[in-house]
């Protein structure tokens, strides 16, 4: 069955919370760069957003030896929330 | 149609000419009966208005103004019979909007999306189970459940015996340029100013060459280290190492994500503090943070170098590999040991993490990495340790009696450090020297070498036996390029000793006879045993002031203390035991 932009948003909602891309891709058996590319026209509309854990102050590569395993640097998998009805973002340009 | 070899790629040839000469149909996307007939109206509306249609494909316009393209919407505005169209565009989205709940744009993607959907499903066949690729056969090896661990450890320690013994001869050549042609060139410009023989003279050979230009003689050793890491991360194996240790993790009931903050502390330990943030709650942050200074930083590893060299030789890289490994050992012990008192927790969570691919290692951006961190590290050598070695320096040539400098035991620094030193006497250095340079390692550990080029009264040989004059600058310059050859040469002989049955060095190399300066004090001053015993505190102890500053930020100054002197207590006692275990073993 064909998984609609609906569908989508309706598993955010239902989940309630921060989704990973690939928990996602499994549950709605749905490949990965497919269901990304849906959820960025979400985000495009402000409904969801990506979560980020923010670059330290003070992080400097030059003097950390193991940069390919820094949480910063290698993929961690990419995960992604509802936007809270009182917490608007901005739309973005499609 | 794409072609990924090029035997394939002449095969396709002709099906590209003969797909071109059919006259196909596009495709069409059908928008479903909620879009359909706006679009058919819209698309009307838009051939009604000549301007448009000589501009733009009518039914490719009318879907891009449904979907809200604000660009083609100011373009639109300015044509004749635009305005009359954005209106209508206007109208049918907000008609759409309240009969579907949709807007527009969603139900276009939505349709594409199906259509690209069904277009997949009939052109596409994929096979039952995918192919492993090279990728998935390197890694049935490389993240083995058994096997995974030794093989990170096996890699490791490949990685400092290349790092300890084999850089350690460019270590030899650029100990030697230091020592030698520049710090006669600074006497000698000295004396053509006039300024020589003086405390000017001093400072510059007594603290910042034997203090600063001891720890800059250590940059080969951070470059191959810096090599072999960033050789493992090109390729991909890095992110191997935090899946296979995550287990061990996992096991000792520490959090799977607590690795990576603790891989990255290898590196430097501030980062890897900061890097706790990627842990969701804050009692596994802290618990990770307490543990991330055990990690061995790059600024540690001259220390042990240094020592391995003195006294082990051939065998200082084990010596090297046995520091790295006994602070992981500490660390999971301690977390091993925190968990099951201070921040119990019940509920483990899932560590996951993508794997990228093993791929061949580019060689620029290895080299990019190199000297990147290369750079970071003797730009620390030019701010932070020149600074801590002009304040040694001072603090040893104080009290000035008679127009004298005091002996070194007998100066300001040489006093403070003695009446530290009897709290180091049982685990075998209780002596000023060590003393005093542990406590400059407090600002970074580096100091620790600089500050003991300088106690150990390590002068520049060249400077004193030798006068200036009886050198010159392109004899010099000779002494350098050959210098470097020999190490060149030395460096692929011993790379090519290190394969089973090869042995291409000379009887002599390795045996300490081409010692530094400070090697061979060292050598004077401590015994295998009591070296083996400070290079533990090192490892071991309160962390630097970059690194307690960022505790402190990260987890407030009550865990800042607690750190400092949790580590302090540690290093004390792991210290005491490996001298006096030691002792009892009647080794060194």
């Amino acid at each position: 069955m064909t998984v609609t932009l609906r569908r989508v948003l309706e598993a955010f909602e239902e989940a309630g919370g921060v989704i990973r891309l690939d928990a996602l891709s499994r549950e709605l058996n749905l490949d990965p760069g497919t269901l990304d590319s849906m959820i960025q026209h979400w985000i495009r509309k402000g409904r969801i957003r990506e979560v980020r854990d923010g670059l330290p102050d003070g992080c400097d590569c030059r003097a950390c030896g193991i940069k390919g395993a820094c949480p910063f640097v290698i993929h961690l998998p990419r995960r992604y929330e509802l936007v809270p009805p009182a917490e608007p973002a901005p739309l973005a340009t499609p | 149609m794409i072609a990924l070899s090029a035997p394939n790629a002449v095969k396709l040839a002709p099906m590209t000419q003969s797909t071109i000469k059919t006259e196909a149909r596009p495709a069409l996307v059908d928008y479903g009966p909620e879009l359909e007939p706006h679009l058919a109206a819209l698309t009307d509306l838009i051939i009604a208005q000549p301007a448009l249609r000589a501009a733009y494909p009518p039914r490719w316009l009318a879907i891009n103004l449904l979907e809200g393209d604000p660009d083609l919407q100011a373009q639109i505005a300015r044509l004749p019979g635009g305005a009359e169209v954005l209106a209508e565009a206007a109208r049918i989205t907000s008609q759409v909007q309240g009969t579907t709940g949709e807007d527009a744009d969603t139900l276009i993607a939505d349709r594409r999306y199906r259509f690209i959907a069904d277009l997949v499903s009939e052109a596409v066949t994929r096979p039952a189970s995918a192919s492993d690729t090279t990728s998935d056969r390197i890694d049935r090896v490389a993240t083995h459940p058994w096997l995974g661990v030794p093989i990170f450890l096996a890699l490791m320690w490949f990685v400092f015996q290349m790092t300890a013994n084999v850089s350690g001869i460019y270590l030899d050549w650029i100990d030697g340029v230091i020592n030698g042609p520049a710090a006669r060139w600074i006497v000698a410009l000295l004396g053509v100013a006039r300024l020589g023989g003086g405390w000017l003279e001093s400072l510059l050979i007594d603290g910042v060459i034997a203090g600063a230009g001891g720890v800059l003689a250590f940059v080969p050793v951070l470059m191959f280290l810096y090599f072999f890491i960033a050789l493992l991360e090109d390729t991909g194996y890095m992110a191997r190492a935090a899946f296979v240790m995550d287990r061990l993790m996992q096991l000792l009931g520490l959090h799977g994500k607590s690795f990576i903050p603790l891989l990255v502390g290898f590196g430097c330990s501030v980062p890897g503090i900061y890097a706790t943030r990627t842990l969701e709650d804050r009692r596994d942050r802290i618990l990770t943070g307490l543990l991330v200074p055990f990690m061995s930083c790059a600024a540690r590893l001259p220390v042990y170098v240094l020592i391995g060299a003195a006294f082990f030789g051939a065998n200082s890289g084990t010596l090297v590999f046995a520091m790295y490994l006994l602070g992981v050992l500490v660390a999971v012990l301690s977390g091993f040991v925190f968990r099951r008192t201070i921040f119990k927790r019940s509920e483990q969570l899932p560590f996951v993490m993508e794997l990228p691919p093993f791929r061949r290692p580019s060689l620029s951006t290895i080299g990019r990495q190199v000297w990147d961190r290369t750079m970071g590290f003797v730009r620390s050598v030019w701010t932070v340790i020149v600074a801590a070695s002009v304040i040694v320096w001072l603090l040893l040539n104080i009290p000035y009696r008679d127009g004298q400098p005091p002996a070194l035991s007998d100066s300001l620094f040489g006093g403070v450090s003695r009446a530290i030193a009897p709290v180091f006497e049982p685990a075998g250095f209780g002596n000023w020297q060590a003393s005093g340079s542990l406590v400059t390692g407090l600002v970074a550990k580096e100091v620790v070498i600089s500050t003991m080029g300088q106690v150990y009264g390590v002068e520049a040989p060249d400077t004193e036996d030798a006068p200036a004059a009886s050198h010159t600058f392109l004899g010099d310059l000779t002494e350098i390029a050959s210098g470097f050859g020999q190490a060149t040469l030395d460096t692929l002989k011993a790379t090519a000793s290190l394969l089973p049955g090869v042995n291409l060095m000379d009887d002599e190399a390795g045996t300490g006879d081409d010692q530094t300066a400070l090697q061979a004090a060292l050598h004077d001053h401590f015994t295998p045993r009591q070296a083996v015993a400070f290079s533990v505190f090192v490892l071991l102890y309160t962390p630097c002031m970059a690194t307690v500053g960022a505790i402190r930020h990260e987890f407030g100054t009550r865990w800042m203390w607690f750190s400092m002197v949790y580590m302090l207590s540690v290093a004390w006692i792991a210290a005491v035991l490996t001298h006096q275990a030691g002792s009892l073993l009647g080794l060194g």
